[in-house]
């Protein structure tokens, strides 16, 4: 007979210690050890463990395997929380993000369902680069910067996605896709960048903000939305479209795909020029007659033009009617802006402005939102 | 759990009907048809090749069915306040007259021998004409969404006769309006344009100023709205669509607070709708037919279903679609459900001018009163904390902070509360606008003993949350049944709504014992 182990259910646990220790002190994150070493100065304590171990408590009970990253990377808070665990890996006080690469890559390959991870943006980018969609991940937020979609609103939280997770069958959870956005810790002025996504249980319930129990609207609207933005384009009109998942339904119906960052033009429905830079951009535009765009909103603080979009340069941008400007974005994720207003911030104040105003946003198809855009 | 009352519910294994009795059972056996000629009576083409598979049970069987289930609904007869719905008790003598009095009429008679019901119609209409201003009322539409419909079609039956139908195919909204309107006016084929709340809790100016344009074919809106907060703006809103030659209608889902207290045809509407089941009494959802009051302005008369009830010198007669080439015709059949309109009329004529007055007050106090207390309880806070003014008849409240702080959802504190004999509360519609929304509304026919209960209800389940989280979880325990996993409501494979779907998608089953 096999034992009862087997047949438990496998979660994995990855803590970056030095997740968030740069906020309390006034730093924008812990990105690499310049700052890690920086952040301890100034007095920051490691606080990841802390709010991991307050998912843990909330888990217990639950009939499951932990898993984790050894020592400070999980381990230890899962020892002083009472958690039998499986240990992948070694790892000391002095982490470093391919620690977290391999973590993640190891849990994947052994079989484990799901990964939660106390991290924030920087966390969330390196599981990305290492097991990409392959199975979800759950975000306990604890960075500085918490911008993309796979966070919980608070640890607690986190733990009930897992929570129901855990209560349906495995495989029988519909996933989601949610963006990872990251941007440059050092720099104040630094521009938020999509990175492509993860996957995530749909139980959204308590992933970010406020959502009700209702499940597969948000892919039919937008895929409506993406496809009536298709139908109407004016035949000889140019077209940017933008990055994110969201714009990944206006490409797959109009037959082509690209990576999540990419920004192409198309024309008479055709791809004319795909993951163009601001330059070709430019001078596509130039010759062009009406441009419009086509964009998401990107991360969780509704950022519409200069973030993760740079691309699209003061000239293009100069050269588009504010009306030619169509925005599709889920209304959930706008519900979750808390009504703060959608951004543009493309470093010209002049053209910020002329995008600013209440603005329609596709919502569905042939449903708007009328929301707030400001500089 | 001192001042609680001990409840449980019945509980019962009970089948399926189709599960139960045994063929050639009975329970009528209508005397033969004889010799009479039946040859020709019903066409070849609608006749049956093999019997309907119909449950077969005695009389008494099927009583006792039927109690079962009756006993198995967790509610809808206890302390109900479902807010949005505005649930009232409707008196019996409404259920008497119609039964006495209705029953054995049908809309087919000639006028001449049923004056009495065309001047009930009538008299409804001009109670209601009273009540908003507006012109004339049709009671067709079977519920507040067909009347929504109603709005929606008359909307385009409008513009069609301008000849700007094409040009107008826009409908402006609010996200905080019941979406009926939404999804009405995109049934109707317009695209629909939804405005965002604002700090103030409704939409700002600006955003209705930046929704108007020579593509706006109307407004459908709710004020208040279901978070309980009134527009104030809100003859401003009505200035901007008509000035940019749209239609307004007002969706008076939420009027009990605001009852007696305005005229939408006074604020600039061009329409409007009443719920008779709702506001005025007659039963509600599942409890009886449904009608939606469909008013309109004498501009847009011509354009509202038919038939419509027509005087002339103290006699009654039906104005048909014949008789109107502008109407969109029927939007169902004959006049509505006119039992529940003479309920209506009944419950609206013993209440009086001043009663109706009375119950708008007393329905805001209510209200206002279990804030004061609601508030007092740890995890519960009211939407919109900041605004300083009051709500009228119903207030939006926010359990997120016990969800995060216990763990315990909305939802779960919904299947707690009905183990104590209360019903369960109203959430929000979608989408939710605040974490775990919860929305009581008291209405005037609650006395205060069942406001306190409810409340003490209340208190104790976010109680129970933050000492014994469990209990809450793992509810209902003192009900017909326990906790549902919802999960799965939405797969097409796992639900059957009939029987033959059931057999369809999971095989016939052995059939089971009967009821003992």
């Amino acid at each position: 007979m096999a034992g009862p182990t087997s047949l438990r259910r496998r979660i994995g646990l990855i803590v970056n210690p030095i997740a968030g220790m740069g906020g309390k002190v006034g730093l924008r994150g812990t990105d690499g050890d310049e700052l890690q070493r920086r952040a301890r100065e100034l007095g920051a304590t490691e606080m990841a463990a802390e709010r991991a171990g307050v998912a843990l408590d909330r888990l217990r009970g639950q009939g499951f395997t932990l898993t984790v990253a050894g020592g400070a990377m999980g381990e230890k808070v899962a020892r002083e929380h009472g958690f039998e665990t499986e240990v992948t890996g070694r790892f000391g006080c002095h982490t470093s993000p391919d620690d977290t690469r391999d973590a993640a890559l190891a849990m994947a390959d052994s079989g484990v369902e799901l990964i939660m991870f106390a991290g924030g943006d920087g966390t969330a980018r390196v599981i990305r680069e290492s097991i990409g969609r392959r199975i979800p991940v759950v975000g306990i937020p604890t960075g500085v910067k918490m911008h993309s979609g796979c966070f919980a609103r608070s640890p607690a939280a986190a733990a009930d996605v897992v929570a129901e997770y855990l209560g349906h069958d495995p495989g029988s959870v519909r996933l989601d896709e949610a963006e990872v956005v990251d941007r440059d810790a050092d720099d104040p002025k630094a521009t938020t960048t999509l990175y492509g996504t993860v996957s995530v249980p749909e139980a959204r319930s308590r992933l970010l903000a406020a959502k009700s129990r209702s499940s597969g609207r948000d892919a039919a609207a937008m895929r409506g939305a993406c496809l009536e933005v298709v139908e109407e384009m004016v035949p000889g009109d140019t077209y940017v479209i933008g990055p994110g998942s969201t714009m990944g339904w206006v490409r797959r119906h109009l037959g082509f795909q690209s990576d999540p960052l990419a920004i192409d033009v198309v024309r008479d429905r055709e791809l004319i020029a795909g993951d163009v830079t601001e330059a070709e951009l430019d001078e596509l535009t130039a010759e062009a007659g009406r441009v419009h765009l086509v964009m998401g909103v990107i991360g969780g603080q509704g950022s519409l033009l200069g973030r993760g979009n740079q691309q699209i340069g003061p000239k293009t941008l100069e050269r588009v009617d504010p009306g030619d400007l169509i925005v599709v974005a889920d209304l959930q994720k706008l519900i979750e802006l808390g009504s703060s207003p959608l951004t543009v911030d493309t470093g010209d104040t002049d053209i910020d402005r002329r995008f600013t105003g209440y603005r329609p946003v596709r919502i569905g198809r042939k449903e708007s939102l009328i929301y707030e855009v400001a500089a | 759990m001192s001042g609680l009352r001990r409840y449980h519910a019945p509980v019962w294994d009970e089948p399926v009907v189709m599960e139960m009795g045994s063929p050639g059972r009975r329970g009528f056996i209508p005397p033969a048809a004889g010799d009479a000629d039946t040859a020709g009576f019903v066409p070849d083409s609608m006749k049956r090749g093999e019997r309907a598979g119909l449950p077969e049970l005695s009389e008494a069987e099927v009583q006792r069915h039927y109690i079962h289930l009756a006993q198995e609904t967790l509610g809808m007869m206890g302390v109900n306040l479902f807010g949005t719905c505005t649930i009232k008790y409707s008196p019996l003598l409404g259920e008497r007259i119609s039964a006495d009095h209705i029953a054995e009429l049908h809309p087919g008679q000639d006028p001449e021998t049923i004056q009495g019901v065309l001047a009930v119609l009538h008299g409804m209409s001009e109670i209601l004409c009273e009540l908003s201003g507006m012109d004339q009322f049709v009671f067709q539409a079977g519920g507040g969404a067909d009347a929504a419909y109603v709005n929606a079609v008359t909307t385009r039956a409008y513009h069609a006769d301008r000849g700007e139908l094409e040009q107008r195919n826009e409908i402006i909204t609010t996200i905080q309006t019941h979406p009926c309107n939404a999804a009405t006016a995109a049934a109707a084929g317009f695209k629909v344009v939804t405005l965002m709340l604002g700090e103030d809790g409704y939409p700002p100016l600006e955003a209705l100023e930046a929704a108007v344009s020579e593509r706006t074919a109307g407004m459908m809106i709710g004020n208040p709205d279901d978070m309980g907060i009134y527009n104030p703006e809100i003859k401003q809103w009505v200035d901007l669509v008509h000035e940019a030659g749209g239609l307004c209608f007002y969706d008076h889902a939420n009027f009990n607070g605001a009852m007696s207290k305005l005229r939408a045809r006074e604020l600039g509407f061009d329409a409007c709708m009443f719920m008779l089941h709702k506001t005025f009494a007659a039963p509600f959802g599942g409890g009886g037919p449904a009608v939606g009051a469909y008013g309109c302005s004498s501009e847009l008369e011509p354009y509202m279903p038919r038939p419509l009830v027509r005087e002339q010198g103290g006699s009654y007669s039906l104005e048909d679609v014949d008789e109107a080439p502008k109407s969109v015709g029927r939007v169902r059949e004959y006049w509505g459900n006119v039992p529940q309109i003479v309920k209506a009329y009944s419950w609206v004529r013993s209440m009086g001018a001043e009663g109706i007055r009375f119950a708008s007050d007393m329905s805001v106090l209510a209200n206002n009163y279990m804030e004061k207390r609601l508030l007092e309880i740890p995890g519960l806070s009211i939407s919109h904390p900041d605004i300083k003014s009051r709500r009228l008849e119903m207030t939006r409240y926010s359990l997120g902070k016990l969800q995060e702080d216990t763990g315990v959802t909305v939802f779960d504190v919904q299947n707690r509360m009905v183990d104590f004999g209360v019903d369960a509360p109203w959430l929000s519609h979608e989408p939710w606008l605040v974490p775990e929304p919860i929305t009581p509304e008291a209405g005037e026919t609650w006395p205060i003993e069942d406001l306190d209960y409810w409340i003490d209800v209340l208190a104790q389940v976010c109680r129970e949350a933050y000492e014994d989280p469990e209990i809450v979880k793992t509810a209902p325990h003192n009900q017909a049944i326990g906790p549902v996993d919802g999960s799965r409501l939405d797969e097409p494979d796992q639900w059957a709504t009939t029987w033959r779907a059931y057999k369809r998608k999971h095989g016939d089953r052995p059939k089971g014992r009967t009821s003992p």
